[in-house]
């Protein structure tokens, strides 16, 4: 991978999507001279798009892809809620679907804040793999699966194998969440730690979520939450430079920064372009 | 916690909503990170609860005690699923449980959505009651703003507690 020829992408619900489609040829926006040519859409069952809308994603010349939070890649799916999300994306030119594995929905409730990560052991991975096969085909465009925000973690199997076994067994790539992972990491008392070069995780990692979080001591033990609206901290950009470095099969950088204010965005994507100008600098070697 | 590592994600999802997880001190560090998890999401809940009832909420916690508000969080996995988001579910166990176990309680409730605009107009009867457990407006109206007025000052509880709150009676101007 050209590290200066990745893109860099932004997250939001419709409202955002509208409001990014418009700010992306305005040449006073804080997108403006950014490489930034990516949107992740946050998409509900129930939402519809504007004729208008479609039709200027139609021709943009940004990537689209979708980030739903209504499948249970690891319990029960909701066959007619996966129908409605099909309508939906069959009208926009998505180049793929990213999304959390875990339980984000109990019967009809939004878990969103108490969405639930799998624990790392043969059953949720059995049932995550048969989920995103049958999601796969059903949606018929690539899946990424996410790691999902961590705060508690069970099971035995290592994060890298179990994500590897995923990923190859379901046909997916992954979208590997930096935050997520250091959350992971908080959960297991570990130092934030990746996998070498050669790891063939590298080759299916296709998309890398950054995002904003909160990380504090409690009781002892490192704890943090996921806070998107948050300014990227230290601990995050400092792991996400060697990640960076590593993952040369992806597409693109994500950047959620739903909430934020605009400074904070700015900032935001000023941080990462330094970080990615300084690993293209370093030509990999110090990471 | 009793969570073994072939547990499956429902089994774990139930049981982050057991109450004993939130109140037994952890003693190693998995079990300090699933306290945190229990703990987190009683908080999101109760956050909720407090957003939308600021001020009844306390009065109904010094008179009954804490665990009204622990027991959403223990229905939380089960009843919640008819809800479409935290909000409305949290909100929603718990007024169903106050209406249950006393409407009088769930009139004050009522009455705080009426004065935070969440409702156009209040539910209550606006004439001279038969019914001895029937706030009517002017009782409503004199109980909420003494639980403003303690509110704001942050009250022990002790003060709510031994606030007299008896229906159709207490503050109904006698015609």
């Amino acid at each position: 991978m050209d590290i200066n020829s990745i893109s860099l992408g932004v997250s939001g619900d419709i409202n955002k999507l509208k409001q990014f489609i418009h700010l992306y040829t305005n040449s006073t926006s804080i997108y403006h001279g950014t490489p930034i040519k990516h949107f992740s859409l946050g998409v509900r069952p129930w939402d519809r798009l504007e004729n208008s809308t479609i039709d200027l994603c139609a021709t943009a010349d940004f990537t689209i892809s979708v980030h739903p939070v209504d499948i249970n890649f690891s319990g029960v799916i909701d066959m007619t809620d996966l129908a409605s999300l099909k309508k939906i994306i069959d009208v926009l030119p998505i180049s793929y679907i990213e999304e959390d594995i875990g339980i984000w929905r109990n019967g009809n409730l939004f878990l969103g804040a108490h969405q639930t990560n799998p624990p790392l052991n043969k059953k949720s991975l059995h049932t995550t793999i048969t989920n995103a096969k049958m999601v796969n085909h059903f949606f018929e465009l690539p899946i990424f699966l996410e790691n999902p925000p961590v705060y508690s973690e069970f099971g035995s199997i290592p994060f890298w194998d179990f994500y590897l076994e995923l990923c190859n067994r379901s046909d997916c790539s992954m979208a590997f969440d930096i935050g997520h992972y250091l959350g992971y990491c908080k959960s297991k008392d570990l130092a934030f730690n990746i996998p070498d070069t050669k790891h063939e995780i590298w080759s299916l990692i296709k998309t890398l979520h950054i995002s904003g979080i909160k990380s504090w001591m409690w009781n002892g033990i490192p704890v943090w939450l996921d806070q998107h609206s948050d300014p990227f901290n230290n601990e995050l950009i400092d792991a996400f430079k060697p990640t960076l470095a590593k993952a040369y099969n992806a597409q693109n950088i994500l950047l959620e920064m739903e909430g934020s204010s605009i400074e904070v965005e700015r900032n935001n994507i000023d941080l990462v372009k330094k970080s990615i100008a300084e690993v293209s600098e370093n030509g990999n070697k110090k990471y | 916690m009793a969570i073994k590592n072939t547990d499956t994600i429902d089994l774990i999802f139930n049981e982050t909503y057991k109450s004993k997880n939130i109140f037994t001190p952890p003693a190693s560090a998995r079990d300090k990170h699933f306290t945190f998890e229990c703990i987190r999401r009683y908080l999101d809940i109760s956050r909720h609860l407090n957003r939308r009832w600021p001020h009844t909420i306390r009065y109904l916690q010094a008179v009954y005690g804490e665990n009204i508000s622990t027991d959403v969080f223990e229905k939380f996995d089960t009843t919640g699923s008819i809800y479409r988001n935290l909000n409305d579910a949290a909100c929603g166990i718990f007024f169903n449980s106050i209406v249950k176990n006393s409407p009088i309680d769930a009139e004050l409730l009522l009455y705080e959505d009426f004065r935070n605009g969440k409702a156009r107009s209040s539910t209550y009867t606006t004439t001279q009651p038969f019914e001895k457990f029937t706030l009517i407006p002017y009782d409503l109206d004199s109980i909420y703003t003494t639980l403003m007025f303690y509110g704001r000052a942050y009250a022990p509880s002790i003060l709510y507690a031994n606030f007299i709150l008896e229906p159709g009676k207490t503050y109904r101007v006698d015609t």
